[in-house]
C-alpha cells in the first residue's frame, strides 16, 4: 500500500522533497565534517565540557519531571474542557500554545520580570525570604519547563482525546474513583502519548538556549548548559563549539532514537 | 436484598423514556426491543450516566441511588453498578487476571486476596488458562468472557449487560450465553441485560421488558409473550412455536 | 541603528516600488559601501555614516552590526564587505592574517570598561574590588568574548577574583541585566553606559587602564567599491572625533 502511494505522487514533489532532506541533513554532514576527531576526546572530556553536559541533563530531566507532573493535570483538563465558556476555553489554549511561538529570549525577559529581583513575584520573594531566583540552577529548570512543557501538554492532550471515554466509564462500575481510574486506567491508555510528549519535551529542554542565558545567566557548573556553552565556545575556541555541538546532537539523537524504537511505535 | 425498583424518566429532545422497572435480588431481567426503543438509555440511566426527568427514581436494594424529587444522585464508582459493553474493553495494559481483579483492588481487596478471588472468576468463565495472557493476545470470546468475570468478580448488587453477545460468532455465542446463565443463576446481585436477541432474553432472563419508542409495551415470560403478543414486534420476535 | 542590512533592503524595494510613480528623482548612480561593524559601534556608526552620506552624495553605506568574533568568522568564510571595524585588535588581525584586509587596519578609537549599577546604586558599589565581594550579584563577559578578556586584565591589575554570578555572551547583555535591576553590578564599556542613558549608572575605576580596547578599521582586501570604502575609512579616522567623543569613546 505505501509504495502504491508513493507511486502516485506528482513528479514534482520529488526534486523539493528532496531540496527539502538535504537542507535537513547537509547542515549536520558539515558540522560532522568539521569535527576535529583528533581532538575530539580531549576537548569532551574536559572539565567545562563534562560540566556543561552533567548540568544540561540534569536540568533537562528536572524540568521533564516537572512539566509531567504539572502538563499531565494540565493536558486532562483541557482534553475535558470542551463544554466550557469558549473565551475560558480560548484562554487556556492560548495559554499554553504561546510558549511555543515565543521567541526564547521574550521568553526570558518575561521570566525575569515575574522572578527576577524586580519582578512581580520575585521583589516579594526577596524582602520576604531572601531567596532570589535568577542565576540559580533552579531559575534554568523554570526556564526550560516553560519553553518545553506545552510540547508535553499539547501530545498529552492529543493522547486523552483519542482514548475510548468508555475505559473509564468501565473503571468507575467496578467501583474505581475518579482519580484511582485515572492513575490506573486514563494514564497507562495514554502511555505512548505520555512517553513522546517526554521525549520531545526533554530534547526540547535540553536545546534550550534563549530563556536559559536570559533568565538564569550563564555561570559553568551552575547555569552554564551545553548549549550555552556551545555558544560562547563559538566566540573563543570554534573546535570546542562544534564538539559540543556534536555532543548536543548525539544525546538528542540517541535519546529518540532509543525511544523510539523501544516505546513509541506500541501505541501508534 | 430487596432488588432493584427503578422509575426511569430521561428527556432528550423529542425522545422521552419512561420505564418502571423492578427485579428481586438475584433475577434477571431482559430489555428486548428495537434499534432506538431506548434500551441503552435506561441501562445509562440505571447507571446514573444521565440524569433523570422529573419522578425519575433508582433503589437498589433499600439503598436511593437517584432520585429526581430529592436531587439525590450517588456517582457511578459508588452505586454498585457492574457494566458490561458489547465491546470487552479489557484495560489492554493489564493482563487477563488482572483485569478481573481490578474491581476487588478498587474495593480495597489486598492484592493477594484480590487475585485469589480473581483466579476463581476466570476458572468458573473456563479462561483460567489466560490468566498471565494480555488482551491484544486472546480472541474476542475470550475477552467477552474476561470482561464478564471482571464485572461479576466485585459481586456488583446490579449488574448491566448491554448486547454483551452481539459482537460474537454464532457458535462461541451460543457456549458463552451457557456459561453466563450459570453465573447469573449464582449471583445475589439483580442483572439488567438489553438485547436485541430473543435468544439471549428467552435463555437468560426470568422476565422480559419489551421497549418500544421509549415505553414498555409488554412484559412476561417468554411463553405469555408468545401466547399472546401485543404488538407486530413481539409477535416478529416471539413467534408461535 | 540608523541604517542595518534589513532597513536597506526593505528601502530599497520601497524605491523600487516608488519608481513608477516618482522616476529618476534620485541621482542616477549610486554606490554603497558595506560594513560590518561591531555591536558597540551601533549607534555611533549610524551617525557618523549619516554624516559621510551628506557630505558624499550617491555614496549609500549600508550598516551590518554584531559581535566581532562572529563577523570576522563570516568575513573569512566568505560575507561580502567594503570595510570591518572591530571591537578588538585580536580580531582584526585574523581577518589581516586570513590575507583579507586591503591595507593595515587604522586604529580610530579606544574604549575603556565602566562599572555599570542600577540607578541609585542599591548596593553602594564604589570601585572595582566590590564585584569580588561575594553578597553582591554580579554580571561580567565570558571570557571567551573580548569584554570578558578585557574584564579578566582589570581584576588582574587589581589582584582580586571577581565573585560573577552570571558570564554573559556579549556586552549587551550584560546591560540588559543591570538595566532590570537583576544585578547590583556590571563591567561593561563607558560608551554603553552613555548609551543606557538614565537606566544605568556609570562607575569609572583606575584599572580600567590595563584594559583599553582599541577599534581598529580597514578596507577589505577585494572591496566592490574600493574608492568609496577607502573614503568612509578616512572620515572614520579623521572626520568623526567629535561624534566618537559624544558617545563616550577615547581618540586613539
Amino acid at each position: 500500500m505505501p509504495r502504491r502511494e508513493a507511486a502516485r505522487l506528482p513528479a514534482a514533489l520529488w526534486p523539493l522533497a528532496g531540496i527539502a532532506v538535504l537542507l535537513l541533513v547537509l547542515p549536520l554532514v558539515a558540522l560532522l565534517i568539521r569535527v576535529p576527531w583528533r581532538d575530539a576526546a580531549a576537548l569532551l572530556t574536559a572539565g567545562e565540557s563534562l560540566e556543561a553536559l552533567t548540568l544540561s541533563l540534569g536540568t533537562a530531566l528536572a524540568a521533564t519531571g516537572a512539566s509531567l507532573l504539572l502538563g499531565v493535570p494540565l493536558a486532562a483538563v483541557l482534553a475535558g474542557s470542551d463544554g466550557w465558556a469558549a473565551p475560558v476555553r480560548r484562554l487556556l489554549r492560548a495559554a499554553v500554545t504561546v510558549p511555543l511561538v515565543l521567541p526564547p529570549v521574550v521568553a526570558g525577559i518575561a521570566l525575569l520580570l515575574l522572578l527576577g529581583r524586580q519582578g512581580v513575584i520575585g521583589a516579594p520573594l526577596a524582602a520576604l525570604t531572601g531567596v532570589t531566583v535568577p542565576f540559580t540552577t533552579p531559575a534554568v529548570v523554570i526556564a526550560q519547563t516553560f519553553v518545553s512543557m506545552p510540547f508535553l501538554v499539547l501530545a498529552v492532550e492529543g493522547a486523552l482525546r483519542g482514548a475510548d471515554p468508555r475505559y473509564a466509564v468501565v473503571a468507575a462500575s467496578l467501583g474505581a474513583s475518579r482519580w484511582h481510574a485515572f492513575r490506573r486506567v486514563t494514564l497507562p491508555l495514554v502511555a505512548p502519548g505520555l512517553l513522546s510528549g517526554a521525549v520531545l519535551c526533554f530534547t526540547r529542554a535540553l536545546g534550550e538556549f534563549g530563556a536559559t542565558i536570559t533568565f538564569a545567566g550563564s555561570f559553568p557548573g551552575v547555569t552554564r548548559t551545553l548549549p550555552i556553552a556551545a555558544y560562547l565556545g563559538l566566540q573563543a575556541s570554534p573546535e570546542s563549539a562544534i564538539v559540543l555541538a556534536l555532543l548536543l546532537l548525539v544525546v538528542s539523537v540517541v535519546v529518540l532514537v532509543s525511544l523510539r524504537d523501544k516505546w513509541l511505535r506500541v501505541g501508534s | 436484598m430487596t432488588g432493584l425498583d427503578a422509575r426511569l424518566v430521561v428527556e432528550r429532545d423529542s425522545f422521552r423514556l419512561d420505564l418502571h422497572l423492578r427485579v428481586p435480588a438475584g433475577g434477571v431481567l431482559a430489555l428486548l426491543g428495537p434499534n432506538g426503543a431506548g434500551k441503552t438509555t435506561a441501562l445509562a440511566a440505571l447507571a446514573g450516566a444521565v440524569p433523570l426527568g422529573s419522578e425519575g427514581r433508582v433503589v437498589l436494594d433499600g439503598r436511593v441511588l437517584d432520585d429526581a424529587g430529592t436531587g439525590v444522585h450517588v456517582d457511578l464508582a459508588r452505586r454498585s453498578v457492574g457494566w458490561v459493553f458489547q465491546d470487552p474493553l479489557l484495560f489492554p495494559h493489564l493482563t487477563v487476571a488482572q483485569n478481573a481483579a481490578f474491581g476487588l483492588r478498587a474495593g480495597g481487596v489486598p492484592r493477594r486476596e484480590a487475585a485469589r478471588q480473581a483466579g476463581e472468576w476466570l476458572d468458573r468463565f473456563g479462561i483460567a488458562a489466560l490468566a498471565d495472557a494480555r488482551p491484544r493476545a486472546i480472541s474476542g470470546g475470550q475477552a467477552q468472557r474476561a470482561a464478564l468475570a471482571r464485572a461479576l468478580a466485585p459481586q456488583p448488587h446490579l449488574l448491566l449487560l448491554d448486547e454483551p453477545l452481539a459482537a460474537l460468532d454464532v457458535e462461541v455465542r451460543e457456549e458463552i450465553r451457557r456459561d453466563l446463565r450459570d453465573r447469573l443463576r449464582q449471583h445475589p446481585g439483580c442483572t439488567v441485560l438489553v438485547t436485541h436477541d430473543a435468544a439471549d432474553a428467552v435463555r437468560l432472563a426470568d422476565e422480559i421488558v419489551i421497549l418500544e419508542s421509549g415505553r414498555a409495551v409488554q412484559r412476561g415470560s417468554a411463553e405469555s409473550l408468545r401466547g399472546a403478543p401485543a404488538t407486530p414486534y413481539v409477535a416478529a420476535m416471539f413467534p408461535p412455536a | 541603528m540608523r541604517r542595518g542590512l534589513l532597513p536597506a533592503v526593505l528601502g530599497a524595494a520601497v524605491l523600487l516600488g516608488g519608481c513608477a510613480a516618482a522616476p529618476a528623482s534620485e541621482p542616477e548612480t549610486t554606490t554603497s559601501v558595506r560594513v560590518f561593524a561591531a555591536a558597540s559601534l551601533t549607534d555611533v556608526f549610524g551617525r557618523i555614516a549619516g554624516e559621510f552620506e551628506d557630505a558624499h552624495p550617491g555614496v549609500e553605506v549600508e550598516l551590518n552590526f554584531g559581535g566581532s568574533s562572529g563577523l570576522s568568522a563570516q568575513l573569512v568564510e566568505g560575507a561580502p564587505a567594503d570595510v570591518f571595524a572591530a571591537a578588538s585588535e585580536d580580531t582584526m588581525a585574523i581577518v589581516a592574517d586570513a590575507g583579507l584586509l586591503a591595507a593595515p587596519p587604522v586604529v580610530f578609537a579606544r574604549n575603556r570598561l565602566e562599572i555599570a549599577v542600577p540607578p541609585g546604586n542599591p548596593a553602594g558599589v564604589t570601585g572595582l574590588a566590590d564585584l569580588a565581594r561575594p553578597e553582591l550579584t554580579v554580571a561580567l563577559c565570558d571570557a571567551g568574548v573580548p569584554c570578558g578578556a578585557a574584564a579578566a586584565e582589570v581584576f588582574d591589575a587589581l589582584g582580586v577574583a571577581a565573585a560573577a554570578d552570571t558570564l554573559e555572551q556579549d556586552v549587551k547583555a550584560v546591560l540588559t541585566k543591570v538595566r532590570l535591576g537583576e544585578v547590583d553590578a556590571g563591567l561593561v564599556y563607558r560608551t554603553d553606559v552613555l548609551a543606557a542613558g538614565d537606566e544605568v549608572e556609570g562607575i569609572p575605576f583606575p584599572e580600567a587602564e590595563a584594559a583599553v580596547t582599541a577599534y581598529p578599521i580597514a578596507v577589505v582586501a577585494d572591496a566592490a567599491t574600493p574608492e568609496s570604502a577607502e573614503a568612509f575609512v578616512r572620515w572614520v579616522i579623521d572626520d568623526s572625533g567629535a561624534l566618537l567623543e559624544e558617545a563616550g569613546f577615547a581618540a586613539p
